[in-house]
């Protein structure tokens, strides 16, 4: 497992990506990013997370009915990009 | 036949239920004996601990060996959907009190080991590979007639617990009624190995269940380098499937993503074992001298690790129960049985409505995303903690909880979930 993608990377990515008006270190693991008590992101934001992902760790999500879990939290994107990665 | 020896307590089983009742009736000054049909150290399955045991294993005196002999620490547990598409993880450190925010995931072996070592050094006297014959009820004492040595003895007490496990000795001598709660039949497949793929950080130790459309796997990390592995399929659905287990383990492993990705480098390190677990419980926990603890009393299903804590409550609560009855030198009370059944009822109720829920593919979705509107996350991680008494205020948030399961069915509350594989290419079938 030569690069291992952490909770830093994926807070990165998200800061690049989306116009976030919290502080990254206010989000965790299991920081939900859509939904009540959230970061607020909107489908503009998903879209282009998700694009990110892949350009940036060469993990495309190709459902969308996957992508909607996958990007719940940043725990389950860097999860599911490990994975993806090592598979 | 020798002649009888008393006893104030004798205890069925050496197991988790049997040695925590022994070894605090012991500590009291009870002279217990306790029956093992084993000679231990031996295999069983449970090997997860909950948060809300820990107190039996702090009144015991072992909550330290715990942490020095190596079982590895649980500070949480963790749901993971087979394609790796969609994961929860639960720490206990954040909604539960200090002494419940770590636990171990034990090998059973070692464990019980321990317990029972324990609860003959605080008194009781243990016989290993003694199998119990029959039970007879005087009217001031039970009897006990067991097979030592290959000999026949005769033993008095004041009051018997069966914590023989599943085997349930008094509940097949007394033909106890039963029932099985109305759950499907299930079988469960594991082994032990190596080099299975583990969480980072704090979340090695996490128990991770792996849910498939199917059934589901749990991974329970047990120390440095070994890992248990099972998978639990309903039971007709094996049969249908006319597959040997190691077979059907194999082929379950390798259609989920998340299974290849954490056995991928896996070694096995034992043969497979295979256990039916079929759900039943007794309708009376307890009678005038005779008390049902851990599996003797009920088993319901492995998936939230109950089942060493059940052991651990129930045996203390019928240490107390015994206990209360023999100072006053009269055998349980109706009034002590009821309640003993009633709690260890309450206990089991609350994990089967738990056991519903993660069964039923809609309420699990409520479950893997809580809404985080009243605090129902910290109540989910109290029932996964095995919390089962409540306060007032967790007690109607927890039923909140299970409402939005049951309209999860009609009105999409938290969001769906897909099963869909996210393997690029299908498993290989072997031809």
């Amino acid at each position: 497992m030569s690069s291992h993608v952490t909770l830093q990377d994926i807070r990165k990515c998200l800061m690049e990506n989306c116009m976030l008006t919290t502080p990254p270190e206010n989000i965790q693991d299991d920081t939900p990013l859509f939904g009540p008590n959230s970061l607020g992101l909107d489908s503009i934001d998903a879209l282009q997370i998700s694009l990110a992902i892949e350009t940036t760790f060469q993990t495309p999500i190709k459902d969308p009915e996957l992508a909607r879990q996958i990007l719940a939290t940043p725990g389950s994107i860097r999860d599911w990009v490990n994975k993806q990665k090592s598979l | 036949m020798s002649q009888p020896e008393f006893w104030d307590t004798i205890v069925f089983g050496g197991g988790p239920a049997g040695s925590s009742s022994a070894g605090l009736l012991a500590k009291t000054g009870q002279k217990v004996l306790i029956l093992e049909k084993q000679s231990f150290p031996r295999f069983h399955i449970g090997e997860s601990l909950l948060p809300y045991g820990n107190d039996v294993l702090r009144e015991l005196g072992v909550w330290e060996n715990l942490s020095s002999l190596g079982f590895k620490r649980k500070l949480g547990a963790e749901f993971v959907l087979g394609n790796s598409a969609g994961s929860h993880r639960f720490w206990f450190g954040k909604n539960l009190p200090m002494r419940y925010a770590e636990t171990f995931q034990v090998e059973r072996s070692k464990f019980d080991s321990l317990l029972l070592n324990k609860a003959c050094q605080l008194g009781a006297h243990l016989l290993e590979q003694a199998t119990v014959e029959d039970v007879v009820f005087g009217k001031d004492y039970v009897e006990v007639t067991y097979t030592h040595q290959g000999q026949r003895h005769l033993a008095k007490a004041q009051h018997c617990i069966d914590a023989s496990g599943r085997a349930s000795v008094l509940g097949r001598i007394l033909n106890l009624p039963k029932s099985d709660l109305g759950m499907r039949k299930k079988i469960a497949v594991f082994s032990h190995f190596d080099h299975v793929h583990r969480n980072e950080g704090k979340a090695s130790g996490h128990i991770t269940i792996v849910r498939i459309p199917s059934g589901w796997f749990w991974i329970i990390p047990l120390d440095e380098q070994k890992t248990s592995v099972g998978l639990v399929q309903f039971l007709d659905d094996f049969k249908a499937q006319n597959l040997p287990p190691e077979e059907s383990f194999r082929r379950a492993s390798e259609s989920h993503a998340e299974m290849v990705f954490r056995l991928r480098n896996a070694q096995r390190l034992t043969s497979f074992y295979t256990e039916a677990d079929y759900t039943f419980r007794h309708r009376r926990a307890a009678g005038p001298r005779w008390i049902l603890a851990g599996d003797a009393a009920g088993f319901i299903d492995p998936i939230f690790s109950s089942g060493v804590m059940v052991a651990l409550r129930s045996g203390q609560l019928a240490a107390n129960e015994v206990l209360a009855a023999s100072i006053k030198k009269h055998p349980l009370s109706g009034w002590a049985c009821r309640r003993y059944t009633r709690n260890f009822k309450h206990m089991t109720n609350v994990f089967s409505s738990m056991i519903r829920m993660f069964y039923d593919p809609d309420a699990f979705e409520v479950f893997m995303n809580p809404s985080p509107l009243l605090r129902l996350p910290a109540a989910v991680t109290n029932l996964v903690a095995g919390n089962t008494n409540f306060s007032w205020s967790l007690a109607w948030r927890v039923r909140v909880f299970f409402v939005l399961c049951r309209l999860q069915k009609w009105f999409r509350l938290s969001p769906r979930l897909s099963y869909k594989s996210t393997l690029s290419s299908p498993p290989m079938q072997p031809a």
